[in-house]
């Protein structure tokens, strides 16, 4: 801001005339502060006005100056600060107010104005403390809901990504279905009492197996299902199938160019070398 | 700033130690420029007396809070003369006749004192030029409180004019007086 058009803007003297709106007077006294030039031309505008207005001089009547004094005399120790004079004289707002600085005040009983502005300013120290308190607990109120909101914010980018790897997943896996030299073999149930099926999607070519758990029963404690190939009548592992889990599960098995057929058998918790027969659940021919 | 007569000074130091001295001399010095201020604001003389009372021990009471660097003590004594004539004023929503400026007496040879900041008698001759209806908004803002409102309906003329003439005004004051009271 350049302090001279400021001033040229005539802004001050409308200040001085009371013509500025109260937000107009706060920027005068704001600028005034800031700049030294806006200060300077403030002050001496102001001593104009009163120099103007010292043009009507008159003698006060015989006796003032006494009733005056002896006035004084009751104001006891006498000057009492005043918080905040304004500089200037607005005519919509009197620089002289009552709010006087209680510390400050006289302390004497014979001063009912001293006791009423100490208890104004008690009061107003309560408010204020109340206000204070008030804004305290809505600040911290509002400390817990942002950090609520951080959480829940965290934890849905989390299940984002989460969506997104699993996105990820169902596509590759759906390519590896869809290959043309993929083939599906279904396994069905050995046991004629217990249902169950399984499905494996083989590409010899590409040495890929998927299988999708389809129907099985759960597994008993310490046990998990294991995924074998027939080659050449001989068992082969392929795996272990996650525990309770339906999802399609890929498996990219080396070496399996050739197969007979599919099994799956229930095994010790971790698999075993070579299958337990009379544990076999499902089984399907390629 | 302005220069600060030695009597201001030593005001200045005798009120912030709490000595009535200072009131006595500000009487002495001062006295008939506030009062005059009074008469000139307020309806009647007797208002007049009273405001005058009222402020003389206003200054007393918040000496402690004037502030050198902020405004001279005159200026500063003037400002709370004239609040506590508005207060009054639009407390008992009085205000004086309206005196036409060309009828003004300007009661110079009442001033002796040596510490006002002008030559009075001179302040005088100069202030005749201002254009009379730029010194009547002057008047009615700063003497009498009115609002812009209440004076561009009281002249019935624009708000825009009511600006205009104050600001103009006040130039033509400030090239007249800034010789006497120094930069």
């Amino acid at each position: 801001m350049d302090p001279k058009k400021y001033i040229e803007s005539g802004i001050i003297e409308d200040y001085l005339m009371g013509f500025v709106s109260e937000q107009e007077r706060q920027e005068v006294q704001c600028m005034s502060k800031i700049y030294p030039e806006i200060n300077e031309a403030l002050r001496q505008a102001e001593d104009i006005m009163s120099t103007w207005a010292a043009a009507s001089a008159e003698e006060p009547p015989a006796g003032m100056k006494e009733k005056i004094m002896a006035n004084l005399g009751e104001q006891e120790k006498g000057p009492v600060a005043m918080p905040a004079l304004k500089v200037v004289a607005s005519s919509h707002e009197p620089s002289v107010k009552s709010s006087i600085n209680p510390a400050a005040s006289p302390s004497k009983s014979s001063q009912p104005i001293g006791w009423i502005a100490a208890a104004a300013a008690l009061i107003l120290s309560f408010f204020l403390a109340y206000q204070w308190q008030d804004s305290l607990q809505f600040m911290q109120a509002m400390e817990q809901e942002i950090v609520a909101q951080d959480q829940e914010l965290e934890t849905l980018g989390n299940q984002l990504q989460e969506l997104q790897g699993d996105k990820e997943q169902y596509q590759s896996l759906w390519a590896a279905v869809s290959e043309p030299g993929t083939q599906k073999i279904t396994l069905n149930t050995v046991q004629e009492d217990k249902p169950a099926t399984a499905t494996v999607y083989w590409n010899p070519e590409k040495e890929e197996t998927l299988f999708y758990r389809d129907q099985l029963p759960a597994e008993a404690e310490n046990s998990q299902y294991q995924l074998w190939a027939i080659v050449k009548g001989k068992p082969v592992s392929i795996g272990l199938l996650a525990l309770n889990s339906n999802e399609l599960q890929l498996q990219n098995m080396s070496g399996l160019a050739e197969a007979d057929a599919f099994a799956i058998t229930l095994e010790p918790l971790g698999g075993s070398e070579s299958p337990t027969l009379d544990q076999m659940v499902v089984m399907g021919k390629v | 700033m302005s220069k600060r007569p030695p009597i201001e000074v030593k005001i200045v130091d005798l009120l912030q130690d709490g000595k009535q001295e200072a009131m006595s001399l500000i009487y002495d010095n001062y006295g008939a420029v506030l009062f005059g201020l009074c008469v000139r604001m307020m309806p009647s003389r007797e208002d007049a007396e009273e405001v005058f009372q009222e402020a003389m021990i206003k200054i007393w009471r918040y000496a402690q809070s004037y502030d050198a660097d902020k405004a001279r003590l005159y200026t500063w004594m003037m400002n709370i003369t004239r609040n506590a004539c508005i207060d009054q004023i639009r407390k008992n929503d009085r205000r004086p006749q309206i005196q036409d400026v060309e009828t003004h007496v300007y009661k110079v040879d009442a001033v002796h004192q040596s510490n006002l900041p002008v030559d009075h008698i001179g302040l005088e001759k100069e202030l005749e030029k201002l254009r009379p209806e730029d010194r009547k908004v002057l008047e009615l803002a700063y003497f009498q409180g009115f609002t812009q409102g209440e004076i561009a309906k009281k002249l019935n003329v624009p708000l825009g004019t009511v600006k205009t003439r104050a600001r103009k005004a006040i130039s033509e004051l400030k090239r007249f007086l800034a010789r006497d009271i120094g930069s």
